[in-house]
C-alpha cells in the first residue's frame, strides 16, 4: 500500500491548502471553496482509513457530502444576504454591522 | 496501474488546490475547485468506493459548482485583484500545520483487514439496512437547507431596488 | 512659739486682698504693719534665755528635705520688732503721703511683700529661705525705687540697683553651693554647732560669696553706685528700705553667718567698710539735694557698720544698726514733709528748706535731734552704740573710726547750718499723720534705748551687764564737742569754700562703666552679631538646603516615579491596544488566531 500511505499525506496537504484559502483570500467565495475543499480532504481520509481498517467510513462520507451541499447553499444563501448588507464581496470590508 | 491512476488524481488535485490559491479571478477560481472536486472523484474510484466517485461528481460538480456560479454571478464579479492576495505571513502557518500533522503520521502500521470494499452494491445494502434511519433525516435536512437558503437570501419586493 | 511664723505672714494679707477697692488698701496696710509689730513685741517679750526654732519642710527631692525655719532669740526678735516699728511708721505716713496716688495698691502691696520677706529674711535659720527673701528683698526694692514710672531716672536707677544686688545674689548662691558641699545642711543652728568648715577652698569660697552678697546689699564699695541713684524711688521708700532696713540686711545677715567666714575675709570686709565710710562722707560733704545728702550719709553709716562687723564685732555693728535705722528714717519722713512743702524743685534744696517760712516747730526739733544723733553727739543713743563699736577697736583702726566720726559731724553741722533760717523761724506746731511718726522717731533717740544712763550701755544682746568705758566716753564727748563747735565757727565765719566745688565729689560709676558695663555691652554685640551672621546664616542654609532638597525630590517625584506609573499604564495601553486588534471584526482575523491557537496546542502537545 505504498502509493495509498501517501494518502494521508495527500489530504493534510490538502486540508492545509484549504487553511491558507481560508486565511489568505478576500473574496467571500474564495472562503467558501476553501472551506469545501478542507471537507473534501476530511472525505478522502476517512475513505482512506475506512479501506484499511474495515469501518464504515464510507457511509459516513455519504452523508458527509449531503451536509456538505447543505452548507454550501446555506453559505451562499448568506453570502448573497451579506453582499446585500456590505455592498461588497470582500471579508475585510463585513467588519462593523450597522444599523439598517 | 490504479497506483499510476491514483498518483495522478492527487497530483492533479493538489496542483489545482494550489492553483485556487495563487489565481486572480474568482471564475479560474471556480474552474479549479471543479478539476479538484473531480480529481478526489477519481481517488474515490481507485480506493473502490465506486458510489463516492459518482456521488461525488454529480453533487460537487452538478450542484455545488454551479450554486458558486451562480452566486459569483450575481455578486461576487469584480475586477482582477493586480496585487497578490496571499503573502509569505499568510502561508507560514498553514505550513506549519501540515508539518506538524505529517510529523503525527505513524506510517508503520498498516492492517491486512478482509475488507468489504463499499461499492454501489455495498453502500445501497447498508444504506438500506443499518443506516436508513440517516438516510430518511438526510432528506429532511436537505429540505430544511433548503427552506434556509431560500429564507435567508429572498429579497422582499420593496426593497428589490433595480 | 508658732506665733512667729504670723510675723512675716500677716503681711501677705495685703496682696492677698489687693483687690479692694483703693480706699481700704492703705488702711489694710497699716493695720497688718501693727499687727505684725505687735506680734513681734509679744514674742520678744514671752522668749526666755534659750532661743527656739521652728521649721516647715518646704520641698522634698528624693533623699533631703528642705526647710523653711525661724528661730527666735535674744537677737532676732528685737530687730525684728525694730524692723516692724519702723514700717508701722513709714506705714501711716504713707497713707497720707499717697493719698493722692493713683498707683496706691501696688505700693502698698508691694511694701507689704518687702516686709514679709524683710522679717522672713530676719527671722530665718535656714540658708536657702534667706537666699529667697533676700532675693525678695532685693526685687520689691526695684520695684519700689521704679515707682514714678514715668520718669526715665527712676526706671534707670531701679534697673541699676537691681542688676548690683543680682551680682550680690550670685555670690550667695555660690557661697549656698559651697555650704551645701561643705556641710550638707543650709540650717544655721546645725552649722552653728558643727565644726567650722576649715577645708580651705569652700571656706573662702562661702566667704567671698557671701561678702559679695552683702557688699552689694549693703552698698559697700565698689557696689555702692546704686544706694544714691535709688534716691529717684518716694521717699517713705527711702526711708524704709534705703536707710533702715533692707540695706541693714546685710549687716544682719553677716551677723548670722559670721561663724562661717575666715578672719582674713572679716578683716577684709572691715577695710572696705572704712573706705566706705570715708567715701560716703566725703561725697556728703558736697551735697545740696537733701535726699542725695542722706543717701551718701547711708552709704558711709553703713560703712561704719561694716567697719564695726569686720574690726569689732556683730554685736556692735547690730547695735548700730537699729540706732541708725532710727534717726535715719526719721531723717528721711522729716526730709520728705519739708519736700512736700516747697514749691519746685529746687537745685539747691537745703537753701530753699531754709528758706520755708513759718515752719513747724516740732519738725524742726525732730530735725535738730535726728542730726545730733548723726553726728553721735553725747546723750543719745547713736553716741552709745559709736562707743560700743570704739571700744573693740584699737590703734589704727580706732584713729580711722575717730576720723570718720569727725566727718560725719561735719556735714552734719553743715545739714543744720544750712537750714537754720527754717530752724529758728518754725513757729507752728502741727501734729497730723506726716509729724506723728517722726516725733515718735525723734523720741527713739535718746540714750534710753540702749540703758538707763546716758554713759554706759547694754550690749545688744541683753547679756545683762553694762559696760562702761569711762576713758573712751570722755575721749569721744570732748572730741564730738569740739569738732562740732569748729564746724559751726568754720560755717559761720566762712572758713571752708571748698564745698561749693562739686568736682570734689568721687564718682566711681564712670570706672565701673568702663570696667564692668562696657565690656558687658561688647560682649552681647559680638554674640548678637555671630547668632545674626553665624547661626542666622547656618540657618538660613539649612533651610535653602532643605528648599533645594524638596525641588530635587519633587522632580525626582515627577519623572521617576510619575515616569513610572506613567510606564505602567502605557504599557497596559499598548497591550489592550494589541490585544483589541484580535477583535477586529473581519472573518479572518478571527481565523488567524483560532489557527494560531490550535497551532499552539498542537505543539504543546
Amino acid at each position: 500500500m505504498r502509493i495509498e500511505s501517501t494518502l494521508l499525506i495527500f489530504s493534510s496537504l490538502l486540508f492545509c491548502i484549504g487553511l491558507a484559502l481560508l486565511l489568505n483570500r478576500k473574496n467571500l467565495v474564495h472562503l467558501l471553496i476553501g472551506i469545501e475543499l478542507m471537507l473534501n480532504s476530511a472525505n478522502v481520509n476517512l475513505v482512506y482509513f475506512s479501506k484499511i481498517h474495515g469501518e464504515d467510513g464510507v457511509l459516513l462520507v455519504v452523508f458527509l457530502l449531503l451536509i456538505a451541499v447543505c452548507e454550501a447553499a446555506v453559505g451562499l444563501a448568506i453570502f448573497l444576504r451579506a453582499y446585500r448588507f456590505f455592498q461588497s464581496s470582500s471579508a475585510t470590508m463585513m467588519k462593523n454591522i450597522r444599523e439598517s | 496501474m490504479s497506483e499510476g491512476f491514483l498518483f495522478t488524481c492527487e497530483a492533479a488535485t493538489l496542483l489545482c488546490a494550489v492553483g485556487i490559491l495563487f489565481s486572480r479571478s474568482i471564475f479560474t477560481s471556480t474552474m479549479l475547485f471543479l478539476s479538484s472536486c473531480l480529481g478526489i472523484a477519481g481517488i474515490f474510484y481507485s480506493l473502490d468506493a465506486t458510489y463516492l466517485f459518482v456521488a461525488q461528481i454529480a453533487v460537487y460538480g452538478g450542484g455545488i459548482v454551479v450554486l458558486f456560479l451562480f452566486a459569483i454571478m450575481i455578486a461576487g464579479q469584480k475586477e482582477q485583484t493586480s496585487t497578490r492576495e496571499w503573502s509569505l505571513t499568510g502561508l507560514l502557518p498553514p505550513a506549519l500545520l501540515f508539518y506538524l500533522l505529517i510529523s503525527r503520521i505513524d506510517f508503520s502500521t498498516t492492517s491486512q483487514k478482509d475488507t468489504i470494499a463499499y461499492t454501489a452494491e455495498e453502500t445501497g445494502k447498508i444504506i438500506f439496512s443499518s443506516y436508513l434511519f440517516p438516510f430518511e433525516l438526510s432528506g429532511i435536512l436537505l429540505l430544511i437547507a433548503l427552506l434556509g437558503a431560500i429564507l435567508i437570501s429572498i429579497q422582499k419586493p420593496e426593497s428589490h431596488e433595480n | 512659739m508658732k506665733l512667729i511664723t504670723f510675723i512675716p505672714s500677716v503681711f501677705l494679707l495685703v496682696p492677698i486682698f489687693s483687690f479692694l477697692a483703693k480706699r481700704y488698701i492703705p488702711v489694710l496696710a497699716a493695720v497688718t504693719f501693727a499687727a505684725s509689730f505687735i506680734l513681734s513685741v509679744v514674742c520678744w517679750m514671752r522668749i526666755d534665755q534659750n532661743p527656739e526654732t521652728i521649721s516647715f519642710t518646704w520641698f522634698r527631692t528624693s533623699d533631703t528635705n528642705f526647710y523653711i525655719s525661724f528661730t527666735a532669740d535674744s537677737s532676732s526678735l528685737p530687730t525684728v520688732s525694730f524692723v516692724t516699728f519702723i514700717g508701722f511708721l513709714v506705714a501711716s505716713y504713707s497713707v497720707s503721703y499717697f493719698k493722692n496716688s493713683i498707683q496706691k495698691t501696688g505700693l502698698f502691696t508691694t511694701l507689704a511683700l518687702f516686709m514679709a520677706s524683710m522679717t522672713g529674711l530676719i527671722l530665718s535659720s535656714n540658708l536657702l529661705f534667706s537666699f529667697v527673701c533676700w532675693e525678695l528683698v532685693g526685687f520689691c526694692s526695684y520695684l519700689l525705687i521704679g515707682f514714678y514710672r514715668d520718669e526715665e531716672k527712676a526706671g534707670k536707677a531701679a534697673t541699676k540697683a537691681l542688676l548690683i544686688n543680682k551680682v550680690g545674689d550670685i555670690g550667695f548662691l555660690i557661697a549656698l553651693l559651697g555650704v551645701w558641699a561643705s556641710q550638707g545642711s543650709f540650717d544655721l543652728t546645725e552649722l552653728a554647732q558643727s565644726s567650722l568648715p576649715n577645708e580651705g577652698t569652700f571656706q573662702y569660697l562661702i566667704g567671698f560669696g557671701l561678702m559679695t552678697a552683702i557688699f552689694a546689699k549693703s552698698a559697700q564699695f565698689p557696689f555702692h553706685t546704686w544706694l544714691p541713684d535709688a534716691m529717684a524711688g518716694p521717699t517713705p521708700v527711702s526711708a524704709l528700705i534705703h536707710s533702715a532696713t533692707m540695706v541693714a540686711s546685710g549687716i544682719w545677715l553677716l551677723s548670722r553667718v559670721h561663724f562661717l567666714m575666715p578672719v582674713e575675709v572679716m578683716w577684709f570686709a572691715g577695710f572696705c567698710g572704712m573706705i566706705t565710710a570715708v567715701l560716703g562722707a566725703w561725697n556728703a560733704l558736697f551735697q545740696n539735694k537733701i535726699k542725695y545728702l542722706l543717701a551718701w550719709s547711708t552709704v558711709s553709716q553703713l560703712g561704719l557698720m561694716m567697719m564695726a562687723a569686720g574690726w569689732a564685732s556683730t554685736d556692735s555693728a547690730v547695735m548700730h544698726l537699729i540706732t541708725h535705722g532710727f534717726f535715719k528714717a526719721g531723717l528721711f519722713l522729716a526730709a520728705g514733709y519739708l519736700l512736700l512743702q516747697l514749691i519746685d524743685n529746687p537745685e539747691d534744696e537745703l537753701t530753699s528748706i531754709g528758706s520755708i517760712q513759718q515752719g513747724d516747730r516740732l519738725v524742726a526739733v525732730a530735725l535738730v535731734i535726728f542730726t545730733f544723733s548723726l553726728a553721735g553727739l553725747p546723750l543719745t543713743a547713736a553716741f552709745l552704740s559709736k562707743e560700743a563699736i570704739a571700744a573693740e577697736l584699737s590703734g589704727l583702726e580706732r584713729i580711722s573710726f575717730f576720723l570718720i566720726s569727725g566727718l560725719t559731724i561735719f556735714y552734719s553741722v553743715r545739714l543744720i547750718w544750712k537750714i537754720r533760717p527754717f530752724l529758728l523761724g518754725s513757729r507752728a506746731t502741727i501734729v497730723n499723720q506726716f509729724t506723728w511718726p517722726i516725733l515718735t522717731l525723734a523720741l527713739a533717740c535718746g540714750w534710753w534705748i540702749w540703758s538707763l544712763d546716758p554713759i554706759g550701755y547694754t550690749r545688744y544682746f541683753a547679756n545683762g551687764a553694762q559696760e562702761v568705758h569711762l576713758n573712751l566716753i570722755i575721749v569721744a564727748s570732748l572730741f564730738t564737742l569740739s569738732v562740732a563747735y569748729i564746724s559751726y565757727l568754720g560755717f559761720k565765719y566762712n572758713w571752708i569754700t571748698f564745698l561749693g566745688k562739686k568736682e570734689w565729689i568721687v564718682n566711681i560709676d564712670p570706672l565701673l562703666h568702663l570696667a564692668i558695663v562696657a565690656p558687658m555691652v561688647k560682649c552681647s554685640i559680638i554674640t548678637g552679631k555671630i547668632d545674626r551672621l553665624i547661626v542666622d546664616r547656618l540657618l538660613h542654609g539649612l533651610a535653602y538646603g532643605k528648599v533645594a532638597l524638596a525641588h530635587v525630590l519633587a522632580t525626582f517625584d515627577r519623572y521617576v516615579v510619575d515616569g513610572l506609573a506613567e510606564l505602567m499604564a502605557t504599557t497596559f495601553g499598548w497591550l489592550g491596544q494589541l490585544i483589541r486588534k484580535a477583535t477586529s471584526g473581519t472573518i479572518q482575523s478571527y481565523l488567524w488566531w483560532s489557527l494560531i491557537a490550535l497551532l499552539i496546542l498542537v505543539i504543546w502537545q
